[in-house]
């Protein structure tokens, strides 16, 4: 244990996006968000186990996850999964190889893959932004 | 070649996960919709829909 490299960066060495932009911190909210989808997994089954229980036993437990707070909750939920899958439809689209072009000779100004994937990145923020708008509408104000 | 096993079920696990989550996003939070063309409920949660 004693030859065990020192982490010098510790939370931002993990969060940091440094030189590689922001596509590094795309990444950072990803796995963060993948995170928070799976505590909400958790609890999910947790709360959905009151079917078991009968249907008072059920009935019980949705009034009590009906709360605002619980509601606000579930909005969160929400907005992760919306960018979790959009930004997950992004990296399947780099991994493939869409987006990023061809490889070619480093000529300055140098034009890197990760420059040329960047309008996708930012399409896809907007697609992503736009629906986590039109959820939140859903969400508070409409089917009321 | 692991690795392109272990990538394989990667996307076999992510296109089955696909599909019941939209069964689910059908079922669960499409109701509205759904119910317009005589399926599924507008309140799946309801006692009487789940019980």
């Amino acid at each position: 244990m004693q030859n065990r490299l020192k982490n010098n960066l510790g939370l931002w060495g993990w969060l940091g996006g440094g030189r590689y932009g922001a596509e590094r911190y795309a990444y950072a909210l990803h796995r963060i968000t993948g995170l928070g989808i799976l505590a909400y997994f958790l609890m999910h089954i947790f709360v959905t186990g009151a079917r078991a229980g009968g249907p008072a036993e059920w009935d019980s437990r949705m009034a009590f996850f009906g709360r605002p707070v619980f509601k606000t909750g579930e909005f969160l939920v929400f907005l992760a999964f919306v960018y979790h899958a959009i930004n997950g439809i992004r990296l399947s689209l780099v991994e493939l190889g869409y987006m990023v072009g061809k490889p070619g000779l480093p000529s300055y100004p140098y034009n890197y893959s990760t420059l040329r994937q960047r309008p996708l990145f930012l399409a896809m923020m907007v697609v992503a932004a736009a629906l986590m708008v039109i959820g939140g509408a859903d969400f508070y104000f409409a089917f009321k | 070649m692991r690795e392109s096993k272990l990538w394989f079920w990667h996307i076999l696990s992510a296109a089955v996960i696909l599909v019941l989550l939209g069964v689910h996003m059908g079922i669960m939070h499409l109701g509205a919709i759904l119910s317009a063309f005589g399926i599924g409920s507008r309140d799946p949660v309801r006692s009487a829909e789940v019980f």
